[in-house]
Order: C-alpha cells, then sequence, then structure tokens
C-alpha cells in the first residue's frame, strides 16, 4: 500500500478526526502532515501493515495528543476548548440544520473520550477492533465507552428533537 | 426500552455524515509527504547496488564454501599452513620422488617413517621431544640390525 491510496482510503477521515479533535482546520492540517511524514518514513514496512485503518488512526491520534501537549506548554498550562460546538457542526453535514445543530450541542457536551469513540465510529467508519488498537484500549473498554456516550447523548438530545 | 432508544439514537447519528477536506489537501500533503522521503532517505540506489553486490559475493562464497571438496580444503589448509600433518605428508612425497631418482628409496623411505612417528608423538611429549628422537634413532638402529 503506497501513500496515495492510505491517503484515498483514510486521508479525509483523519482530517476530519483530527479537526474535531484540535478544534481547528489549520493545526489538523499540520498534525495530518506530521502523520504523513511518519507514514513517508515507513516506506517498505507499510506493505506489511495488517490493519491500516488502526494504523493511520493511531498515528493520527498520537500526533494530535503530542500536539495538543506541546500547545498545552506553551500556554502555561490552560487550554481553551471553546466553539467545539462549532467545529463540530462545521464538520458534519445533515438532513437540516437544525437537527445538525443539536447533535453538535450535544456531541460537544460528552466527555472526551467518549466522544472521541463515537466521532470513530459513526463519522470515520472504524471497527470496535480498530478503534481499540488506534486508542490503546481493550475492545470491551471501547465498546463500554462508545455505550455509555449513545447513552449519554440520548438524554442530551431528548427533548430537543 | 433502553436498548430500542439507544438503537434510535444510533438510527439518528447515521443521517449524519462528515463533510469532505478542502480538495486541494491531498496534493499539498502527498507532495510534502514525498519530499520528505526523498531529503531523509537513507538507502540511495547506489547503496542499494552495493548492498546487494555484497550480499551476492557473500552468498557465492558460502555456497562454494560448501560444495568445496573435503580433499580440497586439506590441500588448500595445507598451502596456507594451517594443517602441518599435510603440509610435511606433501614434503615427504616430494622427497621420495627425488630419492627414487637418485636411486635412495630406503634412506628416504627411514627418514619419512622416523618423521611420521615424531609427529604422532608430537603433541603428546612437546617437553621430551630430544629424548624421543634419540629414542626413535636407536629402535630405527636395531630395526635396521
Amino acid at each position: 500500500m503506497d501513500l496515495e491510496e492510505l491517503y484515498d482510503r483514510f486521508g479525509d477521515r483523519a482530517y476530519h478526526y483530527l479537526y474535531i479533535k484540535l478544534g481547528s482546520a489549520g493545526d489538523a492540517e499540520d498534525v495530518l502532515q506530521e502523520v504523513f511524514y511518519r507514514l513517508a518514513r515507513y516506506s517498505i514496512r507499510l506493505k506489511f501493515i495488517r490493519r491500516p485503518a488502526a494504523f493511520v488512526f493511531q498515528i493520527a491520534r498520537n500526533e494530535a495528543n503530542r500536539f495538543l501537549k506541546k500547545k498545552i506548554h506553551e500556554k502555561n498550562g490552560c487550554r481553551k476548548n471553546t466553539g467545539l460546538c462549532e467545529i463540530i457542526s462545521n464538520s458534519i453535514s445533515g438532513k437540516d440544520e437544525e437537527s445538525v445543530q443539536i447533535l453538535s450541542a450535544s456531541l460537544a457536551q460528552l466527555p472526551e473520550e467518549q466522544r472521541e469513540i463515537i466521532v470513530l465510529k459513526f463519522f470515520e467508519e472504524l471497527t470496535f477492533k480498530e478503534i481499540a488498537s488506534a486508542c490503546g484500549l481493550s475492545i470491551n473498554t471501547a465498546a463500554s465507552r462508545y455505550r455509555y456516550g449513545i447513552a449519554k447523548l440520548r438524554s442530551l438530545m431528548e427533548g430537543k428533537l | 426500552m433502553k436498548i430500542q432508544n439507544d438503537q434510535k439514537t444510533e438510527d439518528f447519528l447515521n443521517n449524519f455524515s462528515r463533510k469532505p477536506a478542502p480538495p486541494e489537501l491531498k496534493e499539498k500533503i502527498l507532495n510534502e509527504a514525498r519530499r520528505e522521503r526523498a531529503e531523509k532517505r537513507v538507502m540511495t540506489p547506489m547503496l542499494w547496488k552495493v548492498g546487494l553486490i555484497c550480499s551476492a559475493s557473500i552468498l557465492t562464497f558460502l555456497l562454494l564454501d560448501t560444495f568445496i571438496l573435503p580433499n580440497q580444503k586439506r590441500y588448500i589448509a595445507s598451502l596456507v599452513g594451517t594443517q602441518p600433518v599435510i603440509r610435511i605428508q606433501k614434503q615427504d612425497e616430494s622427497l621420495l620422488f627425488l630419492a627414487k631418482l637418485l636411486n635412495m628409496t630406503q634412506e628416504a623411505e627411514n627418514m619419512t617413517w622416523l618423521k611420521a612417528k615424531l609427529l604422532r608423538k608430537h603433541k603428546s611429549n612437546r617437553n621430551n621431544r630430544y629424548e624421543e628422537f634419540l629414542r626413535l634413532k636407536e629402535e630405527l638402529n636395531e630395526d635396521k640390525i
């Protein structure tokens, strides 16, 4: 599998995931670039990857965490998480604007680890096995976070739809 | 009831999809990645060639070494000097040949016999080499008588 094929299969999905995780299109592009630098350095070994989706998202997640750590360190330990709702609504499309807004507001209120699993499952179309591998979790943990996330999302959206 | 509601939530979520990434992003990312790969490449085409030639040479050497006859190995070792027994044998053969030419076969055979015996005793009696030599000489004289 070469770089172009990897990008065609996972580039857009990884960008979307990074955009929601980092909250900025510019940062998402920078981190995605780092991800592909890293993949380019793997060169021959890319042919032997068994689960490419999990591999790419694991690198993307690690790079995003490294980026955030650096950013937090530069800003003396405080990370602004404002406008998450707006970021999510800019990155997804639905049948009507109102439902997009409701879903974005609800997703923004979820704990980060639950939101991450739901985003990976629904928008990036990863399986639980791939999510677990990418996030360094067991499959059961990933599945239970997903279930809690869905339950919380349902309670947040109740009465709004 | 809860499962049904969760199922509804999942169905609701399935109505949404991600927006596509900017169209020029792919070219930008891939060009940069390729440039990075070209810059930081460890194995240049020249290094690949050198590596292949070295590997082929080593492989050929190992194969030849496996298939070479044991006698040839011994002969080569004698020429190199790692096996003195063979070297002496070869010298003795030449000596016998020379002795035949000079009609001194008996003397040459005696010398060869003495040398061979000495060589057999060499390892075990390194310290008493001289005494052993004398003893063997006497033995030879007795044999002659």
